[in-house]
């Protein structure tokens, strides 16, 4: 029954993936490319670049994963911001310095690589205008940024 | 079964799969129909973030989130600035500072559940001075588990938010 769960999920995740080539999730921001992972994480940190954010760190989830004797496919994380905007939000709103900086998943998987980000819109608080140009512009960025990646090959 | 033909979808036959299996595949995706959120399930009703007051300093709280982070098990990945890496060393703000710390147990258990959930690994807290009053903020899993919306993530959303919970109310005791 393990076989048919673990494929179960294989067969739901890469569903969703599939329909997010060309759907973009309220919630979630997925992409797949046939880019290998060196290759996809190169282009990834230049798109996030030429956005106009700083890359703050890169994250090796699989090195804290293999080093206590897990195996894992490449895992990353990738955190970036815009150092003036993310110094005024965490002044401005500091509940949201539990999800600063911004951040983005990416992993492989097979032959591809995938990457996955949360929908920034879960930040957002109703009736917070200046807030809201804010988050939508992390969405307008984020939705450009993994359609790129998903034509990247 | 039989595959469709003029699809690419093939039998499942040909991949090695019993009939049985297959029937099992079918009894198993059927049963996710008892599994859906109740109706109006709106996950923003959970709040975004989880914040506590500390009566400590700065530096007395950055101490205690570790010691009850490795109390619950977990290890210190590693101690920084929100703003490390945005700013100049010396330039960032050293009043808002990350504790992050992992349980690889969990985390593998977490990535084989759904990969996704990677993005908010691994746990941290945020310890934040501002107007002479320290903070705790942390992200609430069970705001997570809404917008993941994988039902087999639920029961671990709701471990981790009794996790945070209990950290944050140790560091602040």
């Amino acid at each position: 029954m393990m076989f048919i769960k673990r494929l179960i999920v294989t067969i739901g995740f890469g569903g969703l993936i599939f329909f997010n080539q060309s759907i973009q999730a309220d919630n979630m921001i997925i992409a797949r490319t046939s880019q290998t992972f060196p290759e996809a994480m190169a282009e990834l940190q230049g798109l996030i670049k030429t956005k106009g954010y700083v890359l703050s760190r890169v994250q090796r989830v699989d090195i804290g994963l293999t080093s206590s004797g897990y195996k894992t496919d490449k895992y990353r994380v990738v955190f970036y911001g815009k150092p003036s905007e993310n110094r005024k939000l965490s002044q401005r709103y500091p509940e949201l310095t539990a999800y600063l900086p911004l951040k983005i998943a990416i992993f492989a998987e097979d032959q591809d690589t995938i990457l996955v980000t949360a929908n920034p819109q879960h930040l957002s608080k109703s009736g917070d205008n200046e807030l809201a140009r804010v988050i939508n512009q992390w969405e307008a960025d984020l939705i450009d940024i993994f359609q790129q990646m998903r034509e990247g090959h | 079964m039989q595959g469709r033909e003029g699809t690419p979808m093939q039998s499942f036959l040909k991949y090695g799969m019993s009939e049985q299996d297959i029937d099992d595949v079918v009894s198993y995706v059927c049963s996710f129909e008892k599994q859906t959120r109740p109706a109006g399930y709106d996950f923003k009703s959970e709040p975004l973030t989880l914040v506590y007051d500390s009566p400590y300093e700065l530096d007395k709280t950055i101490a205690n989130v570790k010691r009850a982070a490795i109390g619950k098990n977990f290890r210190i990945i590693r101690v920084q600035t929100l703003e490390d890496g945005l700013f100049e060393k010396g330039q960032d703000n050293s009043k808002q500072v990350i504790v992050y710390f992992c349980n690889f147990q969990l985390l593998n258990q977490a990535l084989a559940v759904d990969p996704r959930v990677g993005l908010f690994l691994p746990c941290r807290v945020t310890i934040v001075e501002q107007g002479g009053q320290v903070k705790l903020y942390a992200i609430n899993p069970k705001h997570l588990s809404g917008l993941f919306n994988n039902i087999e993530l639920n029961k671990l959303c709701r471990e981790m938010f009794n996790t945070y919970t209990d950290i944050l109310e140790e560091s602040t005791l």
